[in-house]
């Protein structure tokens, strides 16, 4: 009995001892985390392949559930990525494909978060055509390849046979038949943008992620009012504010808007609206 | 042949007796679960997420049962002199391997159905908690089909645990036989590939090739019965694809059986 009681009272010691290992353990592995994540990214496809057997779409999900954590990690400490965490993202991104060409989050993620905050376009454009093929049917990757030469590149022409090749695929929105030609009515490639963002909106789950979306997609909203405004100003002066406030001092808008960013707006020669965030989110930078 | 039935149910019965059944089936159930909870990390492939966790788990399950379960009925059997009585009652040695054989297949069919009815079920679960646009690419045919391909897969690693049994004297040698198949029919199809057709600057000398060659007509190829990844994105393998690797995983087990029968049948007990 009293040996019971003893082993009993030795268990409790010991669970608690554990309990208090678990945050240091955590810390320890912390450390570790960038360097294990980007050697996964360096690995041979082929030999990942083969180190997978049969289990190829349940390791996808495992890589591109650590490339989440990867993202939390880099908030959780405060720190945006450098160069190299994005290029190693995208290395693991590549290798995920590579396991399950069809797998869609991927190349969501990369289109949502490596075009707008590491301006890594070319790379992004890469997987989509990687995903043209695995997702034959699905009118996104052609609408995102479409986005990136319009929005980030202002290729129309580019843009253009894309957004006709995701129009005629099935559950294309009805909108996109007409945007190719439409493209350079808009003036600025605003429009396009909420378009796009209120799509990916639709049909994200993740809570986090839908937030994140919105920011943006309400940072647009208001950079799309203020170019509204500016060209009703232009079309009226004949010539373009010289800055924010004078829009609102001829009542074009009630106040000047404020940036979810942190950031403010401005305009640039030729009325262009920037902000000084750069829709990023205004983060403690290394 | 009167008695293969009789010896495949007492080797069922025996099997069910194991806990490993039980258990394995709680934990892949707890897994399936978990499944759906993890499906809500992910952005959009919520359908894609359970089905590659729950597959790979029913395929885990069912490979439980030719590692573990399989070798400790087969050559526990052999071990511990149990098989002396068996054959003393007038069951020739042909009848008790095919018996064996098909009572283990019949036991991996139990757990796999069971995993699958869980799959289904995770399936339901995540429809419920998330959103049903997010199943729009489910496939009930796909998934069915992939389980069954799976099964077919197992069943020929079932085939050669009754082999390495035939011919090996302890249960962990035949263990380690069945996990070196297992391992080198999941990658034959790969090496045969990167033998036939080498990446510029590497030359493959030719005695590894011919090696390679005679290695595929041996061992069975494994990968070729994994569809859970276009299982799991709703896909369905062509009805001809599917009856050809039928016919390649029934050929081969009886092949592998027959094999097993004219070594057993000389073996001194």
């Amino acid at each position: 009995m009293i040996r019971t009681i003893i082993l009993i009272v030795f268990f409790f010691i010991m669970s608690v001892v554990n309990i208090s290992l678990v945050n240091p353990v955590k810390q320890i592995q912390g450390k570790y985390i960038q360097e294990s994540y980007t050697r996964i990214g360096i690995l041979p496809t082929s030999l990942l392949q083969a180190i997978c057997l049969e289990f190829q779409g349940v390791v996808a999900d495992l890589l591109f559930l650590k490339t989440l954590t990867f993202m939390g990690y880099k908030i959780d400490q405060n720190t945006s990525p450098e160069p190299e965490d994005w290029q190693s993202i995208y290395n693991v991104l590549d290798k995920i494909t590579d396991l399950d060409p069809s797998f869609l989050d991927p190349y969501v993620f990369a289109e949502m978060i490596l075009t707008w905050q590491a301006g890594m376009t070319e790379q992004v454009d890469n997987l989509l055509h990687k995903a043209t093929i695995g997702r034959p049917n699905d009118y996104r990757p052609h609408f995102y390849l479409g986005f990136n030469a319009f929005y980030f590149r202002n290729l129309a022409s580019e843009a253009a046979p894309h957004l006709r090749k995701a129009s005629v695929l099935p559950d294309a929105p009805k909108y996109l038949a007409g945007l190719a030609s439409r493209m350079s009515l808009y003036g600025s490639q605003t429009v396009l943008g909420i378009l796009f963002l209120e799509e990916l909106i639709a049909e994200t789950y993740d809570p986090l992620t839908k937030q994140q979306l919105k920011t943006r997609l309400d940072a647009l909203k208001q950079i799309y009012l203020l170019e509204q405004a500016v060209n009703q100003y232009k079309t009226e002066t004949g010539v373009f504010p010289k800055n924010l406030t004078d829009l609102v001092d001829r009542h074009y808008i009630e106040r000047i808007p404020s940036d979810p960013y942190g950031g403010e707006f401005v305009i640039l020669s030729g009325g262009k609206i920037y902000t000084t965030s750069n829709l990023l989110p205004q983060g403690k930078k290394n | 042949m009167k008695n293969v039935i009789p010896v495949s149910f007492l080797t069922y019965r025996e099997g069910l007796k194991h806990k490993v059944v039980l258990l394995t089936t709680i934990c892949a159930l707890s897994l399936m679960t978990g499944s759906v909870l993890i499906s809500g990390f992910f952005m959009r492939d919520i359908s894609k997420i359970i089905l590659d966790f729950c597959l790979s788990i029913t395929n885990i399950g069912g490979l439980l049962i030719p590692f573990f379960l399989a070798i400790t009925l087969l050559a526990g059997d052999i071990e511990k002199r149990t098989i002396v009585t068996i054959l003393a009652r007038n069951i020739s040695r042909t009848e008790y391997l095919f018996g064996k054989y098909l009572g283990i297949s019949m036991l991996t069919a139990t757990v796999m159905l069971i995993f699958l009815a869980a799959t289904l079920l995770a399936i339901l679960g995540g429809n419920f908690l998330y959103s049903n646009i997010y199943f729009k690419g489910f496939s009930i045919s796909a998934v069915v089909q992939s389980v069954i391909l799976s099964y077919l897969g197992i069943s020929i690693l079932n085939a050669a645990v009754v082999l390495w049994c035939s011919i090996t004297t302890t249960s962990f040698l035949a263990t380690l036989l069945t996990i070196a198949t297992y391992l080198t029919g999941q990658s034959i199809d790969n090496i045969v590939r990167f033998v036939e057709s080498p990446p510029a600057g590497i030359e493959i000398s030719t005695s590894i090739s011919k090696t390679v060659q005679i290695i595929q007509y041996i061992f069975p190829n494994l990968a070729a019965f994994d569809h859970k990844l276009s299982a799991a994105h709703g896909a369905l393998i062509p009805f001809s694809e599917f009856a050809m690797l039928s016919c390649y995983a029934f050929v081969y087990i009886i092949a592998t059986l027959t094999l097993s029968t004219i070594l057993f049948i000389r073996r001194d007990l």
